[in-house]
């Protein structure tokens, strides 16, 4: 079990989000558990911060949502991204790059 | 089995879009129960498991059922709307001759305006949520 674990960088929990619906449909819970499995041992996040952020994402067009049948046979909520949405991905993925060099950069350098 | 769709209501009431954001974080917090009784804890540790990994779950719903409000397509349609007015209120405003003309470019652009503080007065104000479901 790590011994630390950082807090999300505000803005980063879409960029999240807007990977993990590029591979799949997914409900909620899926995108949690995707997130966990691939950074729970470096990142804390809570699993209810996911959904005042899926909303807003649908709210801006970048995925939308159908109510559908989980694998468990209940009435689930399912996301998929928009085509603004994979655009957006591209972009802020483009923007993380950029500013993971910059600050490792001058982490390297200073 | 439901006879109507429920679609039309969910343009319109509120409540509806509200149970909804309710079934989708109850859906979450039972299968993170399910989770953690599937690892050999009781109930009752797994419900407590589940709460702490979901987060302050009333804020979270009362975030999401406000996105959802304001995400409604009738009040997309109707903030739509009001833009449409205001620009043709002001058109008519600046290109009318006759004053009685004028005066009703000038009504459609205090509509729009009045309606716009309506929406953000409503934004502002808390969602309502019903506590049952989820605690």
């Amino acid at each position: 079990m790590p011994t630390s674990r950082t807090d999300l960088l505000q803005g980063t929990l879409e960029l999240l989000i807007l990977k993990t619906l590029s591979r799949d449909t997914m409900h909620g819970y899926g995108i949690a558990q995707r997130i966990h499995k691939e950074v729970d041992d470096l990142l804390k996040i809570e699993d209810g911060s996911l959904y005042p952020a899926l909303y807003r994402m649908e709210e801006r067009g970048w995925v939308s949502s159908e109510w559908g049948v989980s694998d468990n046979n209940r009435r689930a909520k399912f996301y998929k991204l928009t085509r603004a949405g994979r655009k957006e991905l591209s972009d802020q993925s483009a923007n993380w790059s950029r500013v993971s060099q910059a600050i490792t950069r001058i982490l390297q350098t200073a | 089995m439901r006879l109507l769709p429920d679609w039309p209501s969910r343009l319109i009431n509120s409540n509806s879009v509200e149970r909804e954001v309710e079934e989708e974080l109850r859906f979450h917090l039972d299968l993170l129960t399910e989770k953690y009784i599937a690892r050999g804890t009781s109930r009752a540790e797994a419900e407590r498991f589940a709460a702490r990994q979901f987060g302050n779950i009333q804020h979270i719903k009362a975030k999401c059922a406000r996105i959802a409000n304001r995400n409604r397509p009738y009040i997309r349609v109707m903030r739509s709307l009001m833009v449409l007015l205001l620009f043709s209120g002001i058109l008519i405003h600046f290109s009318a001759v006759e004053l009685a003309v004028r005066r009703i470019g000038d009504l459609m652009v205090t509509i729009a305006i009045l309606t716009r503080v309506l929406f953000y007065v409503r934004a502002l104000k808390p969602a309502k949520v019903s506590d049952t479901a989820l605690n």
